[in-house]
């Protein structure tokens, strides 16, 4: 993930390395939220954000955190604390967003509210490095009982999420049903900021009406939690798989959102980064608000 | 001695070195070459700079070996001598030189190719001919400098040409993330250079006046090569097969739309080729068991090309795709690179009861579609071609 120049000093990240995605910004929301990874153990940031999805740093100083960070790892209380820190900034994005998506309905960009969005979205974000390497079987009194009872596990899916809501829509295609879809769940297909199939009335047409059987999702699984309730193992390996299903459902839906703002005030909505788009909408801004056509 | 290709007449074959010596005739006949100079030992420090001031700066060299016995028609000793890119200074270039002589067992036997590096933004390499038998030109090609091609760094694009008819009977793509190029002027670690296919970003500079860069998805997805730069690269291509008469081995680089060629020589073994060549093969593969289950069927990675409603499917990635799901009254096991029991495929598998390892190195490489395989996600490994007995 890292690169990294001993000889330089240097330590890079450049998202765009690891993800496939057509947007600027979603590069930016992991950027910004590694940027703020040391917040969780209250230590300096030490990198810095020099292009879209690009974070540079000093090679000693990044040594020194990731050594910090393993430690912290091992500390139970510490785990206790930032797992439900991690659960708490999902909650946070999700009441944002209602007030984001409100404001979008009437064509209204209030910009204070935008770079907030931002973020929080890179707050959540920030907590991908403890779920990517925080190990909940080291918490467990026997490794073979925590295997066992992990794979007894079910979590709410967002791809699952989708194809369920899909199949609905094709029981009852209208068309009133077909922009609840794409509202609230179209924007699941894929994360890239263009437009997929499944945001468009023509396109959820084709999907529709297209040979393949569809396949009639049986009815999730309801999460066995009582089992497991006093075991802290569990309590955290739960926390993480429930953190990782939502957050990619609220990345895919602020893309969405991103691009709905960038399309009013016009701007490339692959190409621009946030600090872009935060220059864009603070320039055009009048009395705090950007009234769009 | 030093001798100027491609004008000076004074040298043979046996002098200067198969390379420098084809690359002198490719000059002469029109060929689109770089120049060049040939050093050939014993060599003194005032020639070595002489050379080195021919070369207008800022320059940016290539030192290679063009020795006695590379590149011959039955043998051609590619990558056992040195060759050193991107020299920017008088003292790297002196050390360059003696590197490369002294790569040879016999003094006699070196000489020394010196060449201007290219600002290529597309690179590769072609093969005139592919098995004896059979008609077909192959190419590779990648973006920026080729050595992220021939290190191995980097799956290539891929394409298959009909050499009669010039017609792509296949090509593949498996994205390309990064590229190695060259820095003429310096960038800033996060800076964007455009170049003819599009733009990358400067991560690092990697020394020798290179940098690693990135590239965006829209680029990274598309094929290196449109198909009028292929039907160029053809073009030129047979001509130099014909001129030498002989299948060639070529590497080239294209900046803008102007081809060079780096180097042809003769091809010393022909290649079996697939346009999917699969590595070695292995009996069995293991991953981390994310739902229990075995599942004997054919390998999926492509929702495309599923040429039977009945066949029971095991889909293979890197990582699960929300398409997968709407192919779930087919796929009855699933197989990814990446991912712990937390992740997608895992929660997805376990939700509806089927088979799922995830984690399993090299799964893509080694599963091609519509393989038979049985997946054992109760041992946590896979079975190619066998039937589960069990």
């Amino acid at each position: 993930m890292y690169i990294s120049s001993r000889i330089q000093n240097i330590v890079i990240v450049d998202f765009q390395l690891i993800y496939e995605t057509d947007s600027f910004i979603q590069l930016d929301f992991y950027a910004e939220g590694y940027k703020r990874v040391p917040f969780q153990y209250a230590y300096p940031i030490y990198m810095n954000r020099v292009s879209y999805g690009f974070l540079k740093g000093k090679f000693d100083d990044h040594i020194k955190h990731e050594k910090v960070f393993k430690q912290y790892l091992q500390d139970a209380k510490w785990v206790q604390e930032i797992s439900k820190e991690m659960v708490f900034s999902i909650k946070k994005v999700h009441l944002l967003n209602l007030e984001i998506e409100r404001f979008l309905r009437k064509k209204v960009i209030p910009v204070l509210l935008w770079k907030q969005y931002f973020s929080l979205i890179a707050d959540m974000i920030s907590f991908k490095k403890f779920s990517d390497e925080c190990k909940p079987i080291s918490f467990a009194k026997s490794s073979s009982q925590y295997e066992k009872e992990v794979l007894q596990l079910h979590f709410p899916s967002h791809i699952y999420l989708f194809h369920q809501k899909f199949g609905r829509l094709i029981e009852n295609p209208t068309t009133e049903n077909m922009r609840k879809f794409i509202d609230k769940y179209g924007f699941l297909y894929d994360f890239n900021i263009a437009l997929n199939p499944f945001e468009t009335i023509e396109g959820l047409h084709e999907k529709i009406e297209s040979k393949i059987n569809h396949f009639h999702l049986q009815k999730r699984k309801k999460e066995i939690n009582k089992v497991f309730k006093e075991n802290f193992a569990i309590q955290i390996c739960k926390r993480i798989a429930w953190y990782e299903e939502w957050r990619h459902y609220y990345q895919a839906r602020a893309i969405r959102n991103y691009r709905r703002a960038m399309e009013m005030v016009e701007m490339d909505i692959c190409r621009t980064g946030i600090d872009e788009f935060h220059e864009t909408i603070e320039r055009r801004k009048n009395s705090d608000y950007i009234i769009t056509n | 001695m030093t001798i100027l290709l491609p004008t000076d007449k004074r040298y043979t074959l046996e002098q200067v070195g198969r390379k420098a010596y084809n690359l002198k005739l490719l000059k002469e006949a029109g060929f689109p070459t770089l120049n060049g100079v040939v050093l050939i030992p014993p060599l003194q420090e005032e020639e070595i700079k002489k050379v080195w001031n021919m070369f207008s700066a800022p320059q940016i060299l290539a030192v290679r070996s063009s020795m006695k016995n590379e590149d011959g028609d039955n043998v051609s000793f590619a990558g056992k001598y040195e060759t050193i890119l991107g020299i920017r200074d008088f003292g790297t270039f002196k050390k360059s030189i003696l590197k490369v002589i002294n790569s040879s067992e016999v003094e006699t036997q070196a000489s020394v190719l010196i060449q201007p590096m290219n600002d290529n933004e597309i690179s590769g390499v072609l093969f005139t001919k592919t098995k004896k038998s059979k008609n077909e030109i192959y190419i590779e090609s990648c973006y920026g400098l080729g050595e992220t091609l021939v290190s191995g760094m980097i799956t290539p694009d891929r394409f298959l040409i009909d050499y009669d008819s010039l017609k792509i009977t296949g090509k593949v793509s498996e994205g390309k993330s990064f590229g190695i190029f060259l820095e003429r002027q310096p960038l800033k670690e996060g800076n964007l250079k455009k170049y003819s296919f599009g733009y990358t970003k400067k991560v690092i500079s990697m020394g020798k006046g290179k940098f690693l860069g990135s590239i965006p998805y829209q680029e990274r997805n598309k094929f290196s090569l449109n198909q009028s730069q292929i039907l160029q690269l053809c073009d030129i291509a047979k001509k130099i097969e014909s001129f030498f008469d002989y299948p060639q081995d070529i590497e080239w680089g294209l900046k803008g739309s102007k081809i060079v060629i780096l180097q042809t020589r003769p091809i010393t073994s022909f290649i079996n080729l697939e346009i999917f060549p699969s590595k070695k093969n292995k009996e069995s593969l293991h991953g981390i068991i994310a739902s229990p289950g075995i599942i004997q069927g054919k390998v999926v990675t492509d929702f495309n090309d599923i040429t039977s409603l009945d066949d029971k499917l095991i889909y293979v990635g890197y990582e699960t795709k929300p398409e997968l799901l709407y192919h779930l009254n087919q796929v009855k096991g699933i197989i990814t690179e990446n991912g712990g029991v937390l992740c997608h495929a895992s929660i997805v598998a376990r939700e509806l009861n089927i088979p799922c390892l995830v984690g399993v190195k090299f799964a893509t490489d080694y599963l091609k579609h519509g393989m038979l395989i049985t997946l054992d996600a109760t041992k946590g490994c896979i079975i190619l071609g066998k039937e589960n007995k069990q």
